[in-house]
């Protein structure tokens, strides 16, 4: 990532001291990590009896087998994906139409709107809970997955914009000129000229919001009522009750729930990273 | 193919004003180039006819058409940017159809047009690479076979070649002036460099400060300089600008004495409105300037630098007592050394001679 | 030209700004609307009750005890995982081997769900089996039981710990960016002239570091008043309201006890705090983008 590798400090000791200092944070950091994948591979009885922190003797996978017998866990996955994949394709193609307007087509007082959208995502969701809950009360949409399709759709909008903005000042205006000239519309450029050179935002984007939005917990939690319109954060929590001292259990649906966010995280690391960044220093 | 004709067009930026009022009249199939230097809107002028910028005032026609407030795709012009400009994810085909594709030209015809621009622009082997895998000038080629391709009425250059090296510039400007040969349509090239501006160039036009300084072609301006600021800007090294006072003017016949130089006669069209006493520039070019033993010119000066160009000899003189300095080219056989004193000596018809006013005096052919 | 311009600039903006008007900005002004009633959250009518609700909150005692919760919270924002994304972001700039893996590890915890985290968590700080009593325990070579999230003395403390886990990442990574724009000359320079690294950090690194220092101290701020899932999955406000933060409080009166006029006019003292955050935030960017530039 830097060139760091050319500071001298390294060669002389101050290298190995650091690379034990950081194994040991490392092991320290992971250590709650390993232990819920440890009591996911163990019996309750197990867990119980002080034996948490041990390697397993054999693959257990009882634990596992219990949540995939569990119908409830199955209807919450698909709900979780029938909400992740619409909303964050929505937030995206919205911050990319307004990120396309304020670097290319700006215009007086665009600014200012820009710096308003974007300051949305700093505020904590309760100020709006209320409102909201009445507006989707009102709509009759208490109880179905539309609330949080649509939330989640409106509140990824800042940050989208903001990085397709940045992304797509760094594309030539030359490019856009050339293209008008030949008699292309705003719409063609965006689509075959803009959008192709910005893959590796959307790719960003594409990371950053399914990984929030499928690991989403507030908007479940207020606009829905019965077991079969759960997301499976809060199904997570409601499953506490059922699987109270079933520890493993429990470990199990943890990784369970968080194995399509950490596939994704391995895969695309280093765009989740840099959208993290970006948004963040620009932001 | 059509004539381009620019009537009293001004462009504001609030209260900026970056043309103030231009009017300019390009005939079908010539070459013309704006020159100038940076900041003097001849970039902007140029984006105005192409319709990417708006015009505050005066209209812009293309053949016997009102482009001034078309889209740009509209007037039937074509642009070749700086910076090539090319679409980074598609080949060298895509590039140069995607405007016909687009705009769902039927494929016979587009294959025949971008067939043609890769023949002329010698890119037949290049079609499926992407312009990442191009050198610059063939970056540069693919953007114009991407005008090509639009049959456009006019082409617009807006410093093409400035992105690429020494060499290659040299290279393009021939395969530039060799395209317009080659198809005769209008073009109009934005410039800042004034060689290629004087050997692409069927007219040249100069611009400054958002004006037009003067329009001919290449040799008119060069031998015929309009005011102080054209003859300033073209030519290599520049012109040298001498202060000098009219000593009588009689009719067309005005005697002029250079400041610590000679007093010299010529004859200058009727209308010249100098007279004596009144301080006037002239204008001389370095290789119209003679060295001569001292005593025998009427100007002494002593020789400070040289420079050695190969075939020629540029030498820097000092008029002494004074810190004026002129500037000599020579043959490379004139044998110069620095420290040599020398006078100078006027080739008397080669004089320019400017008012107060900054502009040109026009002299008469027969004037000794 | 101009005509093309504005009609695209309508047909591109007017969706996002009215999906963005309709669930954010508009509902933001509803909260306004509704902290100046006693609505419940079922009646169809809500009476007007004026800034009733405002002087209600000035002198409840659990607003009063969220509000020094959430405090609490920020301060250790400050601290806790702006100082230890510092520290590994130096440890891993300093060209150690297997930098990679070691920014993954620590980067992990910020895409896991704070419903797992808390989880995760919740196992650390179990009494008779979590990691943390087990450690203890084998420390000090007596039983340790002590039960941390069901105490009121420890239990906002354990959350912040559990959530300053979760945050470091991200600290860690704005660091690791602010490092890379460091340009390299400056330090080799200092390393001609025989200057040690420690004070290369002091004088040349943490001074250069001021930009992502304060993105990173500006978001820790923010997000500690985004709480909430984290805080609900450990205590859920709880023992006694003793961990309970603005947002708990908030959805506590809102969702548990109906009472949603009061809950808008907390909302509205959220959103005070927010903007005033942001502005500060947003001018001290402004003020670095002057003198970095």
């Amino acid at each position: 990532m830097s060139a760091a590798s050319e500071h001298k400090h390294v060669g002389d000791g101050w290298g190995a001291v650091t690379f034990i200092c950081l194994t040991v944070l490392a092991l320290l950091f992971l250590a709650p990590t390993i232990g819920v994948l440890l009591s996911a591979f163990k019996s309750t009885r197990d867990i119980a009896l002080g034996d948490l922190w041990s390697l397993p003797q054999a693959l257990y996978l009882d634990n596992f087998a219990e949540i995939f017998a569990n119908p409830s866990v199955r209807i919450y996955l698909v709900n979780t994906l029938l909400v992740t994949v619409p909303a964050t394709a929505a937030s995206i193609a919205l911050g990319v139409a307004a990120g396309y307007v304020f670097a290319k087509l700006p215009f007086r007082g665009s600014d200012l709107i820009f710096l308003g959208v974007v300051s949305g995502m700093f505020f904590p969701p309760q100020i709006i809970l209320i409102p909201l809950f009445k507006l989707f009360n009102a709509l009759g949409l208490i109880d179905t997955l539309w609330p949080m399709i649509l939330i989640h759709s409106a509140m990824g909008i800042p940050i989208c914009t903001l990085l397709m903005r940045n992304f797509f000042s760094t594309v030539p205006n030359a490019l856009r000129e050339a293209a008008l000239l030949e008699g292309v519309n705003e719409w063609q450029i965006l689509t075959r000229v803009a959008l192709p050179i910005s893959l590796p935002a959307l790719a960003v984007l594409a990371t950053l919001q399914f990984t929030w939005i499928w690991n989403d917990f507030l908007w479940p939690l207020i606009f829905t009522q019965s077991d079969d319109k759960r997301t499976i954060m809060l199904g997570l929590v409601s499953l506490r009750g059922q699987y109270s001292v079933a520890w493993g259990v429990q470990g199990a649906l943890s990784i369970v729930a968080s194995l399509p966010t950490q596939v994704i995280f391995l895969f695309f690391q280093r765009f989740f990273i840099r959208g993290m960044t970006m948004g963040a220093v620009k932001g | 193919m059509s004539d381009v004709a620019i009537e009293a067009v001004t462009k504001t930026f609030g209260a900026v004003s970056i043309i103030k009022g231009v009017d300019l009249a390009i005939p079908t199939g010539e070459f013309a180039v704006f020159v100038g230097p940076s900041g003097c809107g001849k970039s902007t002028l140029l984006r105005m006819i192409s319709g990417l910028e708006s015009v505050s005032s005066g209209t812009i026609r293309i053949g016997d058409v009102d482009v001034t407030r078309r889209p740009p795709a509209e007037g039937g012009t074509a642009m070749v940017f700086q910076s090539y400009a090319l679409y980074p994810h598609m080949s060298v085909s895509e590039n140069m159809s995607f405007g016909l594709r687009m705009n769902g030209a039927p494929r016979a015809e587009i294959e025949r047009r971008v067939g043609e621009a890769a023949r002329i622009l010698q890119l037949e082997q290049l079609l499926d690479r992407r312009p990442k895998q191009l050198s610059g000038g063939q970056r540069q080629r693919v953007a114009i076979g991407r005008a090509i391709v639009r049959h456009p009425k006019v082409f617009l250059f807006d410093e093409p070649l400035s992105n690429l090296d020494a060499s290659l510039r040299v290279q393009m400007r021939v395969e530039i002036a060799r395209l317009h040969q080659e198809i005769g349509a209008t073009m109009i090239y934005v410039t800042h460099d004034q060689v290629e501006a004087m050997t692409l160039a069927d007219r040249i036009v100069v611009l400054n400060a958002g004006k037009v300084e003067q329009v001919g072609t290449p040799l008119d301006l060069y031998e015929r300089p309009a005011n102080l600021f054209v003859a300033g800007f073209l030519g290599q090294p520049s012109m040298n600008i001498l202060d000098a006072c009219v000593h009588a003017a009689d009719g067309t016949q005005v005697s002029i004495r250079v400041a610590h130089g000679p007093l010299i006669g010529l004859e200058l069209a009727a209308g010249h409105g100098l007279a004596a006493g009144e301080p006037v520039k002239l204008g001389i070019r370095p290789d119209a300037i003679r060295l001569q033993p001292r005593g025998r010119g009427e100007m002494p000066a002593d020789v400070e630098i040289v420079e050695h160009l190969g075939d020629e000899v540029i030498a820097y003189l000092r008029l002494p007592g004074t810190p004026e300095a002129i500037i000599a080219k020579l043959e490379k056989s004139s044998g110069v050394r620095v420290g040599d004193a020398c006078a100078i000596g006027f080739a008397v018809p080669e004089l320019h001679v400017f008012g107060t006013d900054g502009l040109a005096r026009t002299r008469l052919a027969h004037s000794a | 030209m101009e005509s093309h311009v504005r009609f695209w600039r309508v047909v591109l903006l007017a969706p996002p700004l009215l999906v963005f008007g309709l669930f954010v900005l508009w509902p933001l002004a509803d909260s306004f609307r509704y902290s100046v009633t006693n609505w419940n959250g079922f009646s169809a009518d809500a009476a007007f009750v004026g800034l009733e609700n405002f002087r209600k909150i000035f002198t409840d005692g659990l607003f009063a005890n969220a509000i020094v919760n959430s405090a609490i919270w920020m301060a250790a924002a400050l601290v806790l995982p702006t100082g230890a994304g510092l520290a590994l972001a130096l440890l891993l700039d300093s060209g150690v081997r297997g930098a990679g893996v070691f920014k993954s590890i620590f980067y992990l915890p910020i895409c896991l769900s704070s419903v797992v985290v808390g989880q995760i968590w919740i196992w650390i700080f179990q009494p008779d089996w979590g990691l943390l009593n087990t450690a203890l325990s084998a420390a000090s070579g007596e039983t340790f039981g002590f039960a941390w999230l069901a105490k009121p003395g420890t239990a906002l403390y354990a959350v912040i710990v559990a959530w300053s886990w979760q945050q470091t990442g991200l600290a860690m990574v704005i660091f690791l960016a602010g490092l890379t724009a460091i340009p390299r000359d400056l330090l080799e320079a200092a390393e001609v002239d025989g200057v040690a690294y420690l004070k290369q950090i002091s004088h040349i690194i943490l001074p250069m570091l001021r930009p992502a220092t304060v993105v990173v101290i500006a978001l820790s701020v923010i997000n500690s008043l985004k709480g909430f899932d984290i805080l609900y999955i450990m205590t859920g406000g709880g023992p006694f309201n003793s961990s309970d933060t603005l947002a708990m409080f908030m959805y506590d009166e809102s969702f548990k006890k109906y009472k949603m006029g009061y809950g808008s006019a907390i909302s509205v003292v959220l959103f005070v705090i927010t903007l005033t955050i942001i502005f500060v935030y947003f001018k001290e960017l402004k003020k670095m983008d002057e003198i970095y530039e």
